[in-house]
């Protein structure tokens, strides 16, 4: 257990340590989920339009913009081992493959956590959205929502990286797959942006969590079978 | 091999062919006019038994890429691609049907609904599937790859039902009627709804058979080329 746990905070930290000497993934992350979270302010009216709406149109608005920015960091991050031959030397190596799996999503899912903070202070300040107010619940609404999508997103972007158009399928194959998280994170988002709270929020955040337990065990026992060569 | 087959399988596009038949002429004959809906009622006859083989076919992926997981057999994974590609095929004629019957009953082409909206899902997860085989070039990673898309997608879609029901429901919209259950209706409708799924079901083996025979050539043909080119 211990050396599962070792192998998974080295992957963990080489990602990271990766991401602080080159910042190829995390700046263009940022940058990207700026650019469409202003864009849909064009296409829906500033502020997300008006009216009652308004609150459920933000919480969309917030989390394609991460889920489109994430797609770009995956194909980073997978980009990056499959030019520097990582997957068959992820493949020699005798560590478990659990865990290489589950380092990569958790790198994965720090880089997503900066950028949504960055995200969700944007909100506040272009969408005139009350995030303090409920921020614990936004905090673990995050969480649960970005453990789901770097789950799939590092499964499928290690398949994706290794086919003929690369990133390109990428987003293919992991939106219909989100589609659970998608729905459960914009809806508990938006109960706590509009003021309704836990009770319109916890089954959503336990259907995230349902999907984050069955994904992050279901792609650990497969991915050795993405690492082969 | 494959080019003389014996037994009941030789017969068996033939046979399909002849229930084929009859399920489309007890569709449009034998079954009575539905009193409400009228006539695009009949489309239920196509839709139902297309949306059940889908299924069918979408689990059968799910067993053979374990299957193939689990003893490197390369027959189990072009039967999960044969299945695969006839399974979106009927999908597809669920996604077609479906519309063309709601927009005279219903009103509309399209709603949101829960089991409309997961079929959805479905056709993308498969259609996906069928383009991550598409674009890879390697015969064994493409197998290992797509067996593990033909799992997780599988196992994706209960959960993907159970948020688009939940979706919905938190905030009702009007309603979709539903016509009764199955034991509401005529013994005529039975007639025409189970021939017509026996018919499908047979038309689906006989699609995945006719794959699987293609695919084996395929490959057969890939090693002469490369013993060749060897030699």
């Amino acid at each position: 257990m211990r050396r599962f746990f070792s192998v998974l905070l080295a992957v963990v930290e080489k990602d990271l340590r990766l991401e602080w000497r080159t910042k190829e993934s995390l700046f263009v992350m940022v940058v990207f989920a700026l650019l469409v979270l202003t864009l849909f302010s064009f296409a829906f009216g500033p502020g997300g339009g008006s009216g009652e709406n308004a609150r459920a149109v933000q919480a969309g608005i917030l989390w394609i913009s991460f889920l489109f920015a994430c797609v770009i960091g995956l194909s980073r991050t997978m980009g990056v081992e499959r030019e520097s031959t990582g997957f068959s030397a992820m493949y020699a190596s005798p560590a478990d493959p659990s865990a290489l799996y589950l380092g990569k999503v958790v790198s994965v899912a720090v880089l997503m956590g900066i950028m949504e903070l960055v995200g969700f202070a944007v909100l506040a300040v272009l969408y005139r959205a009350d995030v303090w107010k409920s921020a614990g619940a936004l905090v673990l609404i995050a969480a649960s929502a970005t453990l789901g999508v770097a789950a799939a997103g590092t499964l499928f972007s290690a398949m994706s990286a290794r086919t003929r158009t690369r990133e390109v399928l990428l987003p293919v194959l992991m939106f219909p797959v989100l589609v659970p998280v998608m729905i459960a994170a914009v809806k508990a988002t938006e109960a706590h942006l509009g003021g309704a709270g836990w009770a319109d929020s916890r089954d959503w955040i336990r259907l995230m969590l349902v999907y984050d337990v069955v994904f992050l065990v279901a792609a650990s026992l497969v991915y050795e079978y993405i690492l082969e060569e | 091999m494959d080019r003389n087959e014996r037994g009941v399988f030789a017969w068996l596009p033939v046979f399909t062919l002849v229930i084929l038949a009859f399920a489309i002429f007890a569709d449009l004959f034998i079954a009575g006019t539905d009193r409400l809906q009228g006539p695009p009622q009949r489309i239920f006859y196509i839709h139902v038994p297309s949306a059940w083989v889908a299924f069918f076919a979408f689990f059968l992926v799910f067993i053979f890429s374990i299957n193939y997981l689990a003893k490197r057999n390369p027959d189990d994974d072009i039967r999960a691609h044969a299945c695969a590609e006839a399974g979106v095929v009927f999908c597809t004629l669920v996604l077609i049907t479906g519309p063309i019957w709601a927009r005279p009953v219903w009103g509309v082409w399209w709603t949101w609904d829960a089991r409309l909206t997961t079929t959805l899902i479905l056709w993308m997860i498969y259609v996906g599937y069928l383009m991550l085989r598409a674009y890879m070039t390697e015969p064994e990673q493409r197998a290992r790859f797509a067996a593990v898309m033909g799992i997780i997608g599988f196992l994706n879609v209960p959960i993907v039902h159970m948020s688009v029901e939940w979706w919905r429901t938190l905030h009702p919209k009007p309603v979709v009627m539903r016509s009764g259950g199955l034991r509401d209706l005529p013994d005529s409708m039975h007639v025409a709804l189970w021939s017509t799924l026996l018919a499908f079901t047979l038309l689906f083996v006989c699609f995945a058979r006719k794959r699987v025979q293609i695919e084996r050539l395929n490959a057969r043909v890939e090693e002469a080329r490369a013993a060749r080119e060897e030699g």
